[in-house]
Parts: structure tokens; sequence; C-alpha cells
């Protein structure tokens, strides 16, 4: 299995993805592309080539699920982990997410001191390990 | 005697004088019966009975005089059934009796045996028949059915009731008529006690009667007689005579059995207060007639009534004439005589002395005669008498009533008369207020005490004004009016309100009743008046009035509803604008409705509950429901009522229902506020938070160490407030029912070690060092996130709330029904009273004073309860100040659930008094399982471990007041229904949140009962 090396992050909230963005570069020593929506993911994805997905669930315009659904379109994402961001907890939805492709879900709010190992154990588990 | 009888029998049968002589020698009636001639040997007491002289001879059967019957059958018997017949074909005849009848004797009752059995050999010459005379045994017996025959018809003809009491052991029995007077049949009465009786008594009446029994049981009296009311079941009362008395002693002589008889004399009592009023006005009347003489005689002649009028005409008092005279002293004894010769010769037999002036009266018809009166002085009066004859009921004479005028004032005294017969029949009737007579000019003629006192002046004074110049000039007109219409004989009398003038210009609100006198020829002599304050009635009535019409006023303006309902027909007397309004309907169609009808079915629990309550506790307490607009869209009401009774007696209740859709909508707004701005929160927070420990991890490079601690000041900060937000989160999934619970089977050692080692810094921070009990470990099935949420939760209340260096202890046991039961028990200073009512409430925080160091957001109990009860759990505490708290939870251990539709419902009773708890105990555990305990920490740790369907909870306990417990309860379980037992008042925060408040006396067992099954017979619907 190959390191976790490469991660997408779409988030709407640029505070938040200003905080990712250190946690997972500074903390995890991850390299990290931004994206502020759906549409930027879908322009910028394909060309990063990225181990691992993180979609914010709920964003203006795309969503993550409808960002997810048309990232799938563009590329083949069958070794690339997909993980959800989202404030929501209920276990119908988690199922429903991991339903459309998801491996995971990371809740908000996330400690930024361990949301890199958290990572690093769902793409552990999304090989198969 | 065998040997001796044997001897006679076998005498041959010719040796008749040897045999006669033995015979004689039975010292009772014997006879001797030779079946083959078919005669008889008798000696000679059986000789008199059968009514022959006494003979040594054979005597035939035939030629006997008396006839032979069987008792209660007049038919002579036939030869063959004779007793000595019987014995004779060797039947037994044994205590036979048989009545000897004919001749010149009074029936004679006698017993007859023989010896002789089996005689069917005809062996012996003669069988013998002793025979005993039983006539006096056998009279009394027959008195004894006839008497108790004729008493049972009057008993029915007097419809009387009877009873009868074993006043050893209380034993009492009452007939179907003794039930009736009340009202009752006497199956409705069932059981008959010896306190029935007194349950229908006025209490005013018992103790006399009481009296009046003890009396006659301790042989004071030969008879018990009492009057006394008893309640109808119509409400009213009803005058009933009983008499009785002891008719059945025991051995040592002491009453044993009583009976007697009840009557209905409710008619004789109301005659007697006519007749006692009629004649208390009566006398009256004659008291005030100064100028006429009347004389009242019983029938035998002697004085009854002597007024003042006849003591000023004939010199005597009253004292020396009434009930020691008769009137002859009054008269000329020449006269008297004359008349009666007169009488005579009419009548054509002798009528003399009183019979002469009362002879013509007893006819029917009232007589005037003039008569010579002699008074005391000698002096000689002309008198003009006129005597009738005064009647009962039923017309019969009881006496006589003379009025006598003096005739040298004859014209006068002939109005006077006039006016008397009017007094008794017009407005004088009706008596014991202010009278006056009025000239037609208005003049007052003659006033009485009574009314110089009502308008203040003395009678002289008074004499000299008229009507007109005391009357309120507003109400003259009107008064002059009615009187001009009886002048005019339009109207033959009047009744007015009106007001006089006092002397001390005071006013005075008064009726007046005026009749009018006319002379013979029916011309106006005066009017007579009757006039009575009435002040103090009208100011009363008229302050009743302001105040209903303050009342009024508030019921019409009053923003919330209010109704008047009938209790018992649910029909609505009275609505007001603001309870009829938001329904649609007019207020016409709105009084054609009833609650029922106005309140969506599915509340029928609700109502139903109401009405208990009602029952029980006299109010029903706010609860909410809906009503139907007209259009059929409904809207939230807060209602809660009220049992009064109205001035007839009527029960009605007063209900409040304010129409709260505004409140609820509030409520929403307010609801979708907190979850909106929480979720809005969350996400800069994360950012803050998030940012920050990045920063003070060092990740960023090195920071001066001045800014890290503001920075960890500022990162401890948000921590707090994202848990603010967590738990306003929480609270809202809550509430809006969002919460998912993940159940699954867990350890529960290692859980409490995580929860534990998870609230150590936390602990640390307080100085307080947290130790669990005990290491049974064992699975439950929970939501062990959930579960450590709330044990944190409790655990970091009790940190905070114990002093440094205390001790927190979580313990765990498993209890009944599979359950486990959490403590968290500190010893710091206890949950201050006022703030127990809060204490599950949202936001809510004991003791603002020292907050500084109890930091928390004020959910976490609210947040437990709910979750727990979200579990299928029960949490609850106990608290003393001062010694600390003890916060528990109940939790299932598995999910299964335990049918519980047939089990018996489980009821506390908490209560110190045994044998009271046992009493209810033993009359309901057929259908429920009481569970006792008889003080407060026993109660505590009972509700602990089991579930209980329903308290019933004495106040007043060994260790404590029960307050305490209810107050646990109810903010813990308010779905487990109280019901409160006590002696004492009960404060009112308490009777208006429990099932029902019951005190403590004679009925109150049968009442707990009653309201058992009616909760419960409401659960199971």
């Amino acid at each position: 299995m190959r390191n976790l090396k490469r991660i997408v992050h779409v988030e709407d909230d640029e505070s938040i993805r200003a905080i990712a963005k250190v946690a997972l570069e500074r903390v995890g020593g991850f390299t990290l592309l931004s994206c502020a929506t759906g549409k930027e993911a879908l322009e910028k994805a394909e060309q990063f080539a990225p181990d691992m997905l993180l979609l914010d669930v709920m964003m203006p315009g795309l969503d993550g699920p409808t960002t997810l659904e048309k990232l799938r379109e563009q590329m083949d994402l069958s070794g690339v982990a997909v993980v959800f961001m989202t404030a929501k907890v209920q276990s119908a939805e988690i199922e429903y997410y991991k339903s459309i492709g998801a491996c995971n879900v990371v809740l908000k709010p996330f400690d930024v001191m361990t949301l890199s190992e958290q990572l690093v154990q769902y793409w552990t588990e999304f090989n198969g390990e | 005697m065998g040997n001796f009888l044997i001897k006679i029998i076998d005498i041959d049968q010719n040796e008749h004088s040897q045999r006669a002589a033995l015979l004689e020698l039975i010292p009772t009636a014997v006879l001797a019966y030779d079946g083959n001639r078919d005669s008889f040997y008798l000696n000679s007491i059986a000789a008199q009975w059968f009514g022959i002289e006494p003979t040594t001879e054979p005597v035939a059967c035939s030629s006997l005089a008396v006839q032979v019957s069987r008792i209660n059958d007049p038919h002579p018997l036939r030869a063959d059934e004779t007793p000595w017949q019987l014995a004779w074909k060797g039947e037994k005849v044994e205590g036979v009796e048989v009545i000897l009848s004919g001749g010149t004797q009074e029936p004679r009752f006698i017993l007859c045996n023989s010896n002789s059995k089996n005689n069917t050999h005809k062996s012996t010459s003669v069988i013998m028949v002793t025979m005993t005379d039983i006539s006096t045994i056998n009279a009394d017996y027959q008195a004894l059915l006839r008497d108790r025959a004729q008493m049972r018809a009057i008993i029915e003809v007097m419809h009387a009731g009877t009873w009868q009491w074993n006043l050893q052991t209380g034993e009492t029995h009452i007939n179907e008529r003794w039930a009736q007077i009340a009202g009752y049949s006497l199956k409705e009465l069932s059981p008959i006690t010896v306190d029935t009786w007194s349950k229908f008594t006025h209490p005013d009446d018992v103790k006399e009667s009481r009296h009046l029994l003890s009396e006659h049981i301790a042989a004071k009296t030969s008879h018990y007689s009492s009057v006394f009311r008893m309640k109808h079941k119509d409400g009213h009362w009803v005058w009933v005579q009983s008499r009785g008395r002891v008719y059945q002693w025991d051995a040592q002589g002491k009453p044993l059995w009583m009976a007697g008889t009840n009557l209905d004399v409710s008619n004789v009592r109301a005659a007697e207060e006519d007749a006692r009023s009629t004649q208390a006005n009566m006398q009256a009347l004659i008291d005030a007639s100064s100028d006429v003489a009347i004389i009242a005689t019983d029938t035998e002649g002697l004085i009854t009534v002597f007024n003042t009028g006849a003591e000023k005409l004939l010199g005597y008092s009253e004292d020396e004439v009434v009930g020691k005279l008769s009137p002859a002293p009054f008269h000329l004894e020449e006269e008297v005589i004359a008349r009666g010769i007169e009488l005579s010769e009419a009548e054509g037999y002798e009528i003399a002395g009183f019979d002469v002036f009362v002879h013509t009266p007893r006819q029917g018809n009232s007589e005037t005669r003039k008569w010579t009166y002699v008074c005391k002085s000698g002096e000689h009066r002309r008198v003009s008498l006129v005597v009738s004859a005064v009647r009962d009921g039923t017309e019969k004479v009881v006496g006589f009533l003379g009025m006598a005028v003096d005739e040298t004032a004859q014209h006068a005294a002939e109005e006077q008369a006039l006016l008397s017969a009017q007094r008794f029949s017009g407005a004088f009737g009706s008596a014991a207020v202010g009278m006056a007579l009025v000239s037609l000019e208005g003049r007052w003629m003659e006033v009485n005490d009574a009314l110089c006192e009502m308008l203040g002046y003395p009678r002289d004074e008074l004499l000299r004004t008229d009507f007109q110049t005391l009357t309120h000039p507003d109400d003259l007109q009107n008064d002059l009016d009615l009187l001009e219409s009886l002048l005019k004989d339009e109207i033959s009398n009047y009744a007015m309100e009106k007001r006089y003038f006092k002397k001390n210009g005071e006013l005075i609100q008064a009726k007046l009743w005026v009749a009018i006198v006319r002379n013979r020829n029916g011309a106006p002599l005066h009017f007579v008046s009757q006039i009575q304050n009435i002040t103090e009635e009208y100011l009363a009535k008229k302050s009743l009035e302001s105040s209903e019409a303050r009342l009024r006023g508030l019921f019409d303006l009053s923003p919330v509803g209010i109704s008047l309902m009938d209790y018992k027909t649910g029909k609505q007397l009275e609505a007001n604008e603001a309870l009829v309004a938001p329904t649609g309907y007019s207020h016409k169609e709105f009084m054609g409705l009833t609650d029922r009808e106005l309140t969506p079915r599915e509340y029928a629990p609700l109502l139903n509950n109401a009405i208990e309550q009602l029952r029980t506790i006299g109010r029903f307490t706010p609860f909410e429901k809906e009503y139907i607009r007209k259009d059929g869209t409904r809207y939230p009401i807060l209602t809660q009522g009220i049992l009064m009774q109205d001035s007839s007696g009527r029960d009605v209740v007063w209900s409040l229902a304010e129409d709260i859709s505004e409140r609820r909508r509030l409520d929403q707004i307010k609801n979708e506020f907190v979850s909106t701005i929480s979720h809005e929160l969350r996400t800069p927070l994360t950012s803050i938070s998030g940012a920050l420990a990045l920063i003070v991890s060092g990740v960023l490079g090195e920071v001066n160490k001045e800014v890290i601690g503001m920075l960890e000041i500022a990162a401890k900060s948000s921590t707090r407030l994202s848990e603010l937000v967590n738990d306003l989160l929480d609270m809202d999934k809550l509430l809006a029912g969002k919460m998912e619970l993940k159940i699954e089977q867990v350890d529960l050692i290692p859980l409490l070690e995580e929860t534990i080692s998870g609230m150590k810094p936390f602990a640390f921070g307080y100085g307080v060092e947290i130790v669990r009990s005990e290491d049974t470990s064992f699975q439950i099935q929970t939501d062990s996130a959930r579960l450590i949420q709330i044990l944190t939760n409790l655990l970091s209340n009790a940190c905070k709330h114990s002093e440094r260096g205390g001790k927190v202890e979580l313990q765990h046991v498993a209890g009944p029904e599979n359950s486990v039961i959490f403590s968290v028990i500190d010893h710091g200073k206890g949950i201050p009273k006022k703030f127990r009512p809060n204490i599950f409430q949202k936001f809510a925080q004991a003791d603002g004073s020292d907050s500084s160091e109890k930091k928390g957001t004020g959910l976490g109990l609210a947040i437990c309860k709910e979750l727990v009860q979200r579990m299928g759990g029960v949490i609850g505490y106990e608290s003393i100040e001062g010694r600390g708290s003890h916060f528990w939870i109940r939790l299932p251990r598995a999910k299964t659930q335990i049918s519980s539709a047939h089990k018996k419902p489980v009821v506390l009773h908490v209560e110190d008094d045994i044998d009271f708890a046992k009493l209810i105990s033993i009359q309901i555990r057929d259908w429920v399982n009481m569970d006792l305990a008889t003080d407060l920490a026993m109660a505590n740790s009972k509700i602990r471990e089991n579930h209980y369907d329903l308290i019933l909870l004495d106040l007043f306990l060994p260790d404590g007041s029960g307050e305490a417990l209810w107050e646990s309860l109810h903010l813990s379980q308010a779905n487990v229904p109280i019901i409160i037992i006590s002696g004492h008042e009960v404060p009112r925060k308490i009777a208006n949140n429990v099932a029902a408040v019951l005190t403590k006396d004679e009925t109150t067992l049968t009442r707990i009962i009653s309201t058992l099954q009616h909760i419960f017979e409401m659960g199971d619907k």
C-alpha cells in the first residue's frame, strides 16, 4: 500500500479551509489542494491526481455528493478514498454517504491535532487493511 | 309410673272400681281406652274435661258431649283420628295437641301422650292416654301472634319505618319505609350499620337524640322518643319522630335489643309552625288592641287570653284571671239566668251557666249581644259582646273568643270592632313590623313602637306629622297614586318599596303594605299600614349588585376565556367573549355546545381525568388540549377549573381557557432560532478553536510565551463555547426527537473506567477524587457514548459542588427486573431548597453567587433527564442541604420489553401507620401489588430500585416531610400519579400537581380505593 500523500479538500468556508490546510500540511505532512467550490474541484482535481477527496457536504452551488458524482464522470476514482465532512451525525446519513462511494465521514467540529491521524486510519481501511 | 300403668292395663276389665281408684291416683287427666268396646275409663279430672260426671263405669265414646278437633282446624276429628284410637292401633302418640270443645266449657287445648306402642295384637284390655291442659300456654302464644299481626298492620297503616338495634353488637335492621322516609330504597342504604342513622341525621339533632337514647338505655325513661331531622336524598330535611324501647336484655340484665318506629312528621311540624306563627300574630294583635276587651276561653270556660283592653275595661289584671277564672264574675247573674231561660225554651232543653254565652257560637255563628259587665271595682258597664267559637283545622271547637266594646263609646267602639275584624283578616295578619293607622289626609293616627323606633321619633311627635312629610319626594307621587286607587276601590291593598326620612335625616329603605278600612256603609275611614325596614337587605343587595357588576366587567373583558358549566350535564351556562370568539361560533351557537363537543375526541381521557379531579379535589389542574373551531380547524388551549355551588346549590364548574396558539408559535420560533444559531455558531467555532490549537501546538513555529498564555485562555474559552453549542444542539435534537441511540452490548466496568479517566483532569481541577465502589461487572445493552455523557455530566456536577479534597462516588448495582442503577454521590453543599423545582430545567444553575467557580452551560441535567428517558430509564435525586446530593439513574439492562399488559399495577404506599397501610392493602390486593415504605429513606431506596405505577404518599413521616420526595418524583417521573393522604393542610403547589389529595378521616379508605380504581381503569383504556 502506498502512503497517503495527496488530498483534495473542498470546503466553502474560508477559515475552515485555512485551518485544515495547516492541520494537514504542517501536522500531517500531506500535499493539499484546497478548493472553495465544487466547481473549482472539477477544474483542478483530475490534474492534481489525489489519493483522497475530502468533501464538505453542505456547500452552496454544487454540494459534496454532487461534486463527487460529477468528478466520477470526469476521472477514474477507483483508487481514490472519498471522505465527507459533515456536522450531521445521524447514522442513516452516514450509510447514505457510504452508498454513494464514501469510505467514511469526518464529523465537524474536528480536532485539528488529530485530523491527520484520522485520515490515515481511513486510508488504511480503504486499502483493505 | 310405667309399672303402675301396666297394672291398670292388666286389671281385669270387670274390676271397674279398682281401675277407677287407680286412675284417680294419677295427678293429671288420664283416660284408659278400650278399643274393643270403644269406651273410656276416665279419672275425675278427665271426666270434667270431657264434660261428664265422674264415674267408675266405662263411658261409651258416642255419649261424650265434647268435640275433638286439631288446633287451627275447626272440623272435628273422625273417630279413628283421635289420639286414643291411634294409640289403640299401635301408633305413636307423643305430644299430640287437640282441642276439646263443645258443651258449656271454653275450648280446652290439651296435649296427649300414650306409651302403648305396637298394640296390634289387642292383647291388652285398654290403652292409657295422659293429657295435659295447655290452654293457657296456647292462649298466650295465640295472643302473641295476634299482637304481632296487629302491630304489623298498625305499622303499615301508620306508614312507619321500623328499626331494630342490637346495643351490644351494633347489628341494625331497618325496613323499606325507614329508608323511604329519607328518599332511599333499602338497597341503596345497605349495608345498614348503627352509623346509618347518624349519617342522615341533622348534626344539630344528633346530640339531643343520643342523649334521649342513653336516658332510655339507662332505664331513666320508659320509652325513647325523639324528633329529629333527616337529610332527604333530594337535599331537604325531613322531620322524623322516632319512638322505641329496649325489649330484650341479656343474662346479666344489660339491654340487648331495642326496636322502634320512625314516622315522617314533617307535615305535622309544618302545621305546628303555622299554628305557632298564627298564634304569635294573634297574640300581637290582641295585645295591641287596647280599646276592645278580648277574652278567650277554653271549651270549659276557663280564661286563656285577657288583653289590655279587657284589663282596662274590667279592672282585673291578666295574671288574676288567666287560667284561674271563667268570665262568670264579669256578668250579672240575673242576666245570665234570663238568657239561659230564653235559650232553654227555644231549644227545648236546659241551657245554663257558661253555655249561655257559647251556645250559639258553637252552632257556627258568632253572636253579638248586649251585656252588663261588672268591673272589679263593682262598677257596671254596658258592653256589646261578640262571642265566636275558635276552631282548629278539623273544625273542632277548641275555645271561644269574646270581644267586648264599651257601649258608652258606642260609635267609636263600633268602628274599633270593625277595625279589629279587619285587622284580623287584613294588613295586621302578618304583624311583627311597623304598623300604623293613617288618616285619609295622611296623618299618623296610631303608630306602634316598632314604627316609632324605625323612624326615630317619639310616639307623640310622630303622631303630629304625616307620611307625606317623611316620604322621600321621589317616591311620594307613586304612593299617593296608589292611595288614590285604594280610595276609589280600584284595588283592595297595595305594596311598594319606598324611602322614609328618619328624624335624624337618614334615609331608610322600607317595604310598605297598605289596606283601607271602611265603615259598614263602605265609606273609607282610614288606612292601615305595615312598614318594614329593609335598608340592610337593600344595601346588601345593592352591594351585591355592584360587586356582581364589577365581576361581570372582569368576566366580559377578560382576555382569558371563562366559562360556567353545569357540573352534572356539562351544559354551558355562561361564556365570555374571549372564550367564544376564537371558536368562530356565535355566542348563541356556542352556548348550545358542551365542552366535550368542542374538544377533539382523543382528549377524552384528559377530560375524564379533569372530571375525576373535580370530584376528588374540587378543581382540575391546568392541562393543554385543543378546541375545534366552527370551520373544523383546531387551536390549542390551556385550561383549568374549579367546582363551586351556585346560590341554588347546583354544582357548577368555572373554567378558564387560554388560547395558547400564539405561545406555541413563539415557542416554535424560539426553538428554530436556537437550532439555527447553534448550527451557525459551530462552523466559526471550529475555526477558532482549530486555529488556536494549531498555534498553541507550535506547528506554526515558536510563539512568545506571554502570547501563548493569552492564546491558551482563548483556546479554553472557545472549548467552553463549543461545549455550550454542543449541549444546545443535543437539547435541540432531543426535543425535536432527532437524537438517535446506538444500542449495543457493552461491558460495564471498562465503560465506567473510561468515564472516570475522562473526568480525572476535570476532577483534579476541583481537587476532588472520583472513586468507584464495586467491581461487579456485567454487560448491558446501551448507547455507551450517551451513557458516558450522562455519567460525565453527573460527575462533573458532583465535582463542582464538592469541597476541595472531597470524594465523589460512582456506584452501580444490579437492580430488580433486569435493571442497573447508577449513583453519583457527593458530600458537598446539597441542593438548595429553592432551586429544586428548577433542577431539571434548561439553563438552570444553583446559586448564582459563586457561579464563577461552577462553570457549566446549565443544560447538563436537562439533557441527562431527556437522555435517560429516551433510553427507557428514570433519573432522580435525593439531597440534604449541607450534607450532599445523590443523583441516580435506573436503566434497563436489555432492550427487551417486559409486556406490562396483564401485570397488576404496582403501588408504593409511603406511610408510617402500618395498620392503616394494611387496611388498604387488604382491600385492593386482588388487583394491585402494594409495596410499603414506612419512612423517607426507605421510600427513596424503593423508588430508586423499582418502577411504580402510582405512589400513595403521607406527607408526614418519622424522618422528615414527604414534600422532598414528592418534588423529586414530580420532577423526574411526572407521569407517575401521586395521591397525597394527609391529616393536615397540603401546600397548594403540591395539591395542584398530584392526582388527588385525600384527608385522613373515616371516609378516606373508600375514597382511596375508588380513586385507585378510577386511575387504573383510566390507564387501561
